[in-house]
């Protein structure tokens, strides 16, 4: 640099600030240490989240089906007990009603086959009724009822009251039966009713999610709509640019909103699975400074003040610019997503609890924008571009229903739902990455379709 | 380590390089950007984005010219670049000021380059930046119009402004200092 072109003092200010330096605060290199090295993103977190909420999960499910008390089993034993109990007593009654009266002696084998033919009747009328109807109950009850067990009546038929049974109990009936079984005494009743059932609770012999202990099976529909979070990382590749930097900012989301609709299938056994699909939405807007030649020809008209007089002077200039321009980007992402789940639902009285996990089969869509701007004018945009695209991919959901019943058919939910990619996408020509992963937490109603009763 | 050797070590992301090459320049730097910025935490804001551009594009240094150079302009491109967004042209171009010319070599070399920087740093934003990069870093009035996207006469006007504006200071602190004694 010639320096003659310079003032008196200027040369000596130059002189002076020649190799000056000043004290560099720490907080600088780390900050640019945390930008050049920004701490690589752990994958752990999320996995130890899975295997929690897998862990957390299965011991949940495990204490419930240990200690809670099955009422569908418990109906179950008390049913079978009832009916053997009350059955075998009128038998025995039956039986010595008939031979302490001589009178009757003779008419024995009639009055057995009458009544082996009435009992055959009423084994009739409870096979023919669906186990599950109330019905079952009524004959049950019926037979108790019954001129037949009037005239059999003994302290033995009362000592069959209804009484839910302990699993001990339980064993000694089936042994019991086993052994009269054995010995060829059963009565006609039991042999043609073949109550045979009477077995010990199998939970605890079972895996019990896989234990099937009878109880509803449903077939219902679930719709909801609430808010999507996004965790969408995005990076730029650096060959993209030639020169200084290549910036990339994710700026605010915007409206980011999501709804679902799935068909659920709940068996008895309290495990679930659906399939139905997602609805999302998100809008993002990024930034990105980067170089960019750009060559544009400015007329300036400049008037000033210098001394005592007025200059006005019209430059043409050929302006290059470099490393100044920034781009503004819009994504707007519609994911339509299929997602297959399998669940196990935690009931308390009207509440319900549902941790379900499985896979989803999306569909993306994306509409984006730009615009061009150059940082140190204020015009606007100078290039405008829309595109659309559209791709598939796999991704894990993992999520949570909370939902209380308001009646047989109603409930209201709410779903927290994470979907996570493992897989980024790079889009050709545009070499901005992004790993796509976010929550949905959709609100609304579930509604019971088909409701179907087995026994175990 | 000579300066090949920390290059190439910076472009392969080695951080006791970058660290090298950052404690090497980082002072003068922040020095350079002080002088643009005329003030201490902006003057930080660029010597840090300063340094992420330079070891973002150490790769495209052709070692045809000076090391010390190439990050020079950097971050002088960077404050330029701060200093546009911030324009607001009231601001930038300031009053004027005119006042007779007086021998001021006696006056500057009384002083420190801290108080050099600090008189600098009260110049109005268009003023100094126009009077850094000519009187100090050498570019032409064609360099900073292109640069600063205004005609060359307003560059040539803005310097002569902050020369005068530059010596009334000058005269101002003389004054002082002679008060002072």
């Amino acid at each position: 640099m010639s320096r003659n072109r310079l003032h008196d003092f200027e040369s000596e200010l130059n002189r002076k600030l020649d190799g000056h330096e000043l004290d560099v605060p720490e907080h600088i290199w780390s900050a640019i240490e945390a930008e050049r090295h920004p701490a690589k993103k752990e994958r752990w977190p999320v996995l130890l989240m899975l295997l929690l909420f897998v862990g957390i999960g299965g011991a949940g499910i495990w204490a419930y089906n240990s200690y809670l008390v099955d009422p569908d089993l418990a109906s179950t034993n008390e049913l079978s007990s009832t009916s053997d109990d009350s059955l075998s007593s009128a038998y025995s009654a039956d039986q010595n009603q008939l031979s302490d009266d001589p009178s009757l002696n003779q008419n024995k084998g009639t009055t057995q086959q009458a009544l082996g033919a009435e009992n055959v009747k009423k084994k009739q009328s409870w096979t023919d009724q669906p186990s599950d109807s109330p019905g079952f109950q009524t004959t049950s009850g019926d037979l108790s009822s019954s001129p037949d067990k009037e005239k059999l009546s003994s302290p033995a038929l009362n000592s069959g009251q209804t009484t839910t049974l302990s699993r001990e109990h339980d064993l000694s009936q089936s042994l019991l039966l086993q052994n009269r079984k054995q010995f060829s005494v059963l009565s006609p009743l039991e042999r043609s009713t073949e109550i045979s059932d009477v077995k010990l609770a199998e939970k605890s012999l079972q895996c019990p999610i896989f234990s099937d202990k009878g109880g509803m099976t449903n077939i219902s529909v679930e719709f909801g709509v609430g808010p999507a979070l996004s965790f969408h990382q995005i990076s730029a590749d650096p060959a993209y640019t030639d020169f200084l930097t290549a910036r990339l900012q994710r700026e605010q989301p915007l409206v980011n909103y999501g709804a679902h609709v799935r068909l659920k299938k709940e068996w008895a056994n309290n495990t679930t699975a659906s399939v139905g699909f997602n609805l999302t939405s998100f809008n993002y807007q990024y930034k990105r400074a980067d170089s960019n030649e750009v060559r544009r020809t400015v007329i300036t008209i400049d008037t000033f003040y210098q001394g005592h007089d007025y200059t006005t002077s019209v430059d043409t200039l050929l302006l290059v610019e470099h490393g100044i321009q920034e781009h503004r980007s819009g994504m707007t992402h519609r994911v339509l997503s299929f997602p297959v789940s399998f669940g196990y639902k935690l009931e308390v009285d009207r509440l319900f609890l549902e941790p379900y996990l499985g896979a989803t089969f999306n569909i993306f869509q994306e509409a984006r924008w730009s615009e061009d701007m150059f940082s140190d004018l204020i015009e606007g945009p100078v290039e405008d571009v829309m595109a659309y695209r559209t791709n598939l991919g796999v991704m894990a959901h993992v999520g949570l229903t909370l939902g209380y019943e308001l009646n047989n058919r109603w409930s209201i939910i709410i779903q927290p739902e994470y979907h996570h990619s493992w897989n980024s996408i790079t889009e050709p020509n545009r070499p901005l990455t992004e790993n796509r992963n976010w929550i949905n937490i959709n609100a609304g109603v579930k509604y019971k379709l088909w409701q179907t009763k087995s026994m175990r | 380590m000579d300066e090949q050797e920390l290059i190439r070590g910076c472009i392969q992301g080695n951080r006791t390089c970058e660290k090298c090459l950052y404690e090497k320049y980082a002072g003068k730097m922040l020095s350079v950007c002080m002088r643009y910025m005329g003030s201490r935490s902006k003057a930080e804001d660029m010597v840090q984005e300063g340094f992420i551009r330079v070891f973002q594009n150490l790769d495209s240094f052709k070692f045809t010219g000076s090391l010390e150079g190439w990050i020079r302009r950097i971050m002088i491109n960077c404050s330029l670049r701060e200093l546009g967004k911030m324009r607001n042209k009231n601001e930038f171009f300031g009053h004027e000021y005119y006042s007779e010319s007086s021998d001021m070599v006696g006056v500057i070399s009384k002083m420190s380059a801290d108080e050099i920087h600090d008189l600098i740093a009260q110049l109005p934003d268009g003023y100094r930046t126009v009077f850094n990069m000519y009187v100090i870093d050498g570019y032409s009035h064609k360099e900073i119009a292109d640069q600063l996207d205004f005609g060359v006469g307003t560059s040539r006007s803005q310097l002569a402004k902050a020369r005068n504006q530059l010596r009334e200071m000058l005269q101002m602190h003389e004054k002082i200092g002679n008060e002072s004694e």
